[in-house]
């Protein structure tokens, strides 16, 4: 586990809650989680723990959390995710307007509230040091940078709308993705009509991908509702 | 507006025809008293046939001239004042009470000109007897003489005359109509105004003034009244939805502990596996009330017009297959974590026409009916069941309808929906039909044979919008369907 090597600050002014936040998050690997019950408070913790990551609440007793967003982000770039009990549209949109990285409404999951971290840290930590992941799928690897599949020391190539079906499927890994959800990131919002042509780069990515085409592990159908990536082979 | 000038048509029709039949009656009434005394005049005292009478009764005997008994009493009888006979000189032969002031001999003139006018102010009249001519004076208070005399051509053109004059009359009695009428509807349009206004729950702000004063004063206090009356109600709305929003905010915090702590006893290897079991049912119940926090607060603010529909043109049945995917995908809002169970499954089944149709809908909460409705079936569908929700596309609106093979929904539950205070069971249900009818459609039930319902919701299509199909490519398509088509 490398979570440990980032350091969280959650602020809220329920230290129950703060506690429990803390715990969660630590029993994920990160060891350094620093909890703050007011605007001060969090804001003599952000300078002297530099995080990177700060969790917020909105409502705190000497002020809000936008407020504390924004001393923050005058002095760092750091991941900022609201978390709150105020569930309206505008506050959501409010808190999403000012740049937060996410706002998660309580009550909340800790595996929510974990894989939202998780995803904000991998966003903003992970995209540029790493690029496009490499994508494994049994015995064949896929190099998103160079739109090839590796298999057995041959190179086998991916056309460009293939490609991007692929990594829709992969950055939903596990899920099913609807068709819509595909045609959209191939072809835009206006995408009726590209049913069949869907189903054609789908065959085509399944022959350069599956071990016999016609009885699928990797790319699997959802029927009515689109594909899901296998996660493992089944 | 229109029946306002209804009314004003009305009116003037009606004064119109008051008017006309006031004018045919009072022309009735003149030509019948004209009739009856020009038929008297002829017959009675003072007519021709007096006249002629008493000249019958006239007689001339060594160069005297007489009136017999009977002529007397027929003198006497009629209202002549006075009679005189006159020969071919012009001298009085004969007289009856005849006035000093009046002479006995006239000439030629003179007796033209009496003949047609006066005798010394008394009207007279002439009747030819014999060689006489016999002049009977009338009273002077009594009789007046006209003597008319006109042009032929005037004669001639009198019906023209008559008939333009009746339509001049015509045309001033429709001016002064429209022009009453006019103002009739010119004094009453504030107040229709007002009442529409009132109608649109607006402020209806008519001006106090001018004949419809009074009626002004009265719409305006209605006005006021209902006013007041709308601020309270949405005062009170607004406090309860505030109410609502204020205690699922201050629960917010507590449940989170709640669920965050029970999550974590529930992964406690140290704990035993009932603790364990308790604890995760612990988490979902906190997720139940979760979501009915949630409900509630929308369908508060559903209720009372304060939740803004964010529509924009989407896809019903990309809404269909998101809202599916998340209950396979596994979501804390399905309360399906890890995905539905392989005992239940959900099939989708878009008809051909309404794969292409788009609605202006708020996608969000669209999915979010359908998500109860489908997380209905799920939930009292037992061991397993499967779940097929249809989606078609009429004229006019979408519809969707969801279909289990589990139980149903329940006729009590069906029942309860009319009620006005819903019980939190069919909240979901509930908020489905609100949505619904915020997208112009409902939530209907349709019975099944074994007695409990199916759910179908529909959604109104803003004019027909259909999708542009682009051009496809040549590729030869996969044999596997997108989406099962009804019909193939």
């Amino acid at each position: 586990m490398e979570n440990y090597r980032y350091k969280i600050l959650v602020v809220d002014d329920n230290g129950e809650l703060v506690n429990l936040i803390a715990a969660i998050l630590r029993e994920d690997g990160y060891q350094e989680v620093f909890t703050a019950r007011s605007v001060m408070e969090g804001l003599e913790l952000f300078k002297s723990g530099r995080p990177d990551m700060a969790i917020l609440d909105i409502m705190l007793p000497d002020g809000d959390g936008f407020a504390l967003f924004k001393r923050i982000r005058e002095e760092s770039e750091i991941p900022i995710l609201f978390l709150s009990a105020k569930d309206e549209d505008k506050d959501r949109l409010f808190g999403l307007g000012l740049g937060a990285d996410d706002y998660i409404t309580k009550p909340f999951l800790s595996k929510e509230l974990l894989l939202r971290v998780r995803a904000v840290f991998k966003r903003t930590y992970h995209r540029k040091e790493e690029g496009e992941a490499q994508i494994r799928l049994g015995e064949r690897m896929v190099l998103p940078e160079r739109a090839v599949v590796l298999y057995r020391g041959e190179e086998i190539s991916l056309t460009a709308k293939e490609l991007a079906l692929l990594l829709k499927l992969n950055q939903n890994r596990g899920r099913i993705v609807t068709f819509d959800a595909l045609c959209s990131a191939v072809w835009g919002d206006f995408y009726y009509g590209y049913e069949n042509t869907l189903m054609v780069h789908i065959r085509h990515l399944r022959e350069k991908l599956e071990d016999d085409p016609s009885h699928p592990q990797w790319i699997l159908t959802a029927r009515g509702l689109g594909y899901r990536l296998s996660k493992v082979r089944p | 507006m229109k029946s306002l000038l209804k009314i004003i048509r009305r009116y003037s029709l009606t004064v119109g025809a008051i008017f006309i039949i006031l004018l045919l009656c009072n022309v009735a009434v003149f030509f019948g008293i004209s009739y009856m005394t020009v038929r008297d005049a002829g017959n009675t005292r003072y007519g021709r046939d007096a006249m002629e009478q008493v000249g019958g009764e006239m007689s001339e005997r060594d160069g005297t001239v007489r009136i017999s008994a009977e002529g007397e009493d027929l003198l006497e009888s009629s209202s002549f004042v006075w009679a005189m006979a006159l020969d071919g000189d012009g001298n009085a032969v004969w007289e009856w009470r005849l006035p000093k002031e009046i002479k006995k001999s006239y000439s030629l003139w003179e007796v033209s000109a009496f003949s047609r006018w006066y005798l010394k102010g008394y009207p007279v009249r002439t009747w030819k007897s014999g060689e006489l001519l016999l002049v009977f004076g009338c009273g002077r208070e009594e009789m007046a003489r006209y003597d008319l005399l006109m042009s032929r051509k005037v004669f001639e053109f009198i019906p023209v005359y008559a008939r333009t004059a009746a339509v001049a009359n015509l045309a001033v009695i429709l001016l002064f109509i429209f022009c009453f009428g006019f103002r009739f509807y010119q004094s009453v349009k504030p107040a229709a105004e007002g009442i529409e206004k009132l109608a649109l729950g607006e402020a209806a702000d008519v001006p106090e003034s001018g004949p419809m004063e009074e009626l002004a004063r009265k719409i305006n206090g209605v006005s006021e009244k209902l006013l007041k009356q709308q601020r309270e109600l949405e005062r009170r709305d607004e406090a309860r939805t505030a109410w609502i929003a204020g205690v699922s905010h201050d629960i917010r915090t507590p449940l989170s502990l709640i669920m965050g702590y029970a999550d974590k006893l529930a992964k406690d290897p140290s704990l035993a596996k009932d603790s364990r079991r308790t604890a995760e049912m612990m988490k979902r119940q906190s997720l139940i009330i979760r979501q009915l926090i949630a409900d509630l607060n929308l369908t508060s603010k559903l209720a009372y017009q304060a939740q803004p529909l964010k529509k924009k043109l989407c896809s019903p049945a990309a809404v269909l297959r998101d809202c599916a995917a998340d209950f396979y995908n596994g979501d804390s809002q399905t309360f399906t974590e890890g995905g539905i169970s392989e005992d239940f499954s959900i099939e989708i089944i878009v008809g051909k026409e309404a794969e292409g149709v788009r609605i202006s809908a708020d996608e969000g909460l669209l999915k979010r009916a359908l998500r109860n409705l489908i997380g209905n079936s799920i939930r009292h569908g037992g061991e397993g069941c499967q779940v097929t929700v249809s989606l078609s596309a009429g004229e006019s609106e979408v519809r969707w309808l969801i279909k289990d093979t589990g139980n149903g929904i329940p006729e009590a539950v069906v029942q309860n929906m009319g009620a006005q205070e819903g019980t939190v069971h069919i909240m979901g249900l509930r908020l489905a039909d609100q949505i619904a009818r915020a997208h112009g459609g409902k939530l209907s039930f349709i019975r099944r044979d074994g007695g409990n319902y199916d759910a179908e919701v529909t959604a109104e299509i803003p004019g027909k919008i259909t999708a542009a199909v682009p051009a496809r490519t040549s590729a030869k398509a996969d044999s596997e369907t997108f989406g099962r088509h009804s019909g193939q």
